[in-house]
């Protein structure tokens, strides 16, 4: 990414593998690129045959271009706080390494930077870490074949309440043309809590138009283990939550909180400093014992610490509470 | 990739890497990924040179960032 202008190309920096359609003027047409997961789950949502489609929509808003430039309106980069990676100052100090590895900047390092950045400005929000919805999380799962066929829909989710079916082709979503899932994704990571999306989808022939809402809560949330980005919010350490048979024998009521501390990082000290300990269960973080994973976890300790702040952990170890202080700081620094 | 192949020809590619420093420093960077099956179509970490491009063929852009 060194050196490229991040006000033309935004798109899910965590992806291993992108593609953006654009005009010769630099016209955003549409994105196609979209991960759900590590092993299976990192292709699970891309084939040959849903990118051949992509492009031919991709090529299908160009021959409209640009009578549609309009609707293309919200399809384009949104204002960052950075233009190059050069100009946030870690990444700049990266690039000026003189081993030419250690100087590359990666895509999923602009997005760890845009998290870094408002979190040190006290400005991060949920969608900053909850990057780039599924659209499995409104409860559409789409054909990776053709990427805005609905291939099934969650019964009891938005998607179902607006009336979207198995065999839906989705044509827009808030007056964006689609081009794949990725767009969705955009669509959705760019939504307002609460806003409610207007869908036009073709089913047998016949333009429907419906609207699609959020589920209340955290919906945006979903696995984000395989996101590079995220990794430096793991305060030194991993947590999974405990099976259901620990839970039983340390007598766990259902609904409350316990994370196994399965690993003690050494490269990255911040749990090491705090005295937790591999083989530790978090049952508590300041007054919350209602953090089941550790994407509720990395949630509230990044959304509501700042820099230099202490958090108070509870630890069950060998039968006994144990308290621990961790205190909230970047890793690595610079 | 024969069916990527088959749409290629109508849109412009670009190949965007996040290694642009091994173009810098080792040279061809299309040799360097051994991308040796892709054709002289795609522009290899050169953004100017594609629009340049895509401006004078009226072809839209294809960005692929891997």
């Amino acid at each position: 990414m060194n050196g490229l202008d991040l006000s033309r190309f935004q798109f899910d920096y965590d992806q291993t593998w992108a593609v953006l359609f654009l005009g010769p003027d630099g016209t955003v047409y549409g994105r196609y690129g979209t991960r759900a997961g590590g092993g299976e789950q990192s292709t699970s949502h891309l084939s040959l045959a849903g990118l051949k489609n992509a492009m031919r929509r991709a090529l299908a808003v160009h021959a409209s271009y640009p009578a549609n430039r309009d609707e293309l309106r919200g399809k384009q980069p949104h204002r960052l706080p950075f233009r190059y990676p050069e100009d946030v100052p870690w990444l700049a100090r990266r690039t000026r390494h003189g081993d030419v590895r250690q100087s590359c900047v990666h895509c999923h390092m602009v997005a760890a930077s845009l998290i870094r950045y408002r979190w040190e400005r006290g400005e991060l929000r949920e969608q900053d870490i909850f990057v780039y919805p599924l659209p499995e999380n409104v409860g559409m799962q789409m054909d990776p074949e053709d990427d805005v066929r609905v291939r099934s829909v969650r019964p009891g989710s938005p998607a179902h309440k607006a009336g979207i079916r198995s065999g839906d082709y989705l044509v827009r979503i808030a007056g964006q043309p689609l081009v794949s899932q990725a767009d969705i994704q955009w669509v959705l990571h760019h939504a307002r809590d609460g806003e409610e999306l207007e869908v036009e989808l073709y089913r047998e022939g016949d333009l429907v138009r419906t609207h699609l809402g959020h589920p209340h809560g955290h919906w945006r949330r979903g696995n984000i283990h395989w996101r590079a980005s995220t990794w430096h919010l793991r305060p030194g350490m991993r947590v999974e939550a405990l099976a259901e048979e620990q839970r039983r024998r340390l007598r766990i009521p259902p609904g409350k909180m316990a994370l196994e501390v399965r690993m003690v990082l050494r490269f990255d000290d911040r749990a090491r400093r705090a005295g937790v300990r591999r083989g530790d269960v978090i049952i508590r973080v300041a007054d919350r014992d209602d953090l089941l994973t550790e994407e509720d976890f990395l949630a509230y300790l990044w959304l509501h610490y700042g820099p230099g702040q202490q958090v108070p952990l509870t630890v069950l170890r060998g039968g006994r509470q144990v308290r621990a202080i961790l205190t909230m700081r970047w890793h690595p620094p610079d | 990739m024969k069916r990527v192949c088959i749409a290629r020809g109508v849109l412009l590619a670009l190949i965007v890497l996040a290694l642009p420093a091994y173009a810098q420093d080792g040279g061809d960077l299309r040799t360097l990924l051994k991308d040796v099956e892709l054709g002289q179509s795609w522009v290899y970490d050169d953004v100017d040179a594609a629009f340049a491009r895509a401006k004078a063929t009226g072809k839209p852009v294809l960005a692929l960032f891997r």
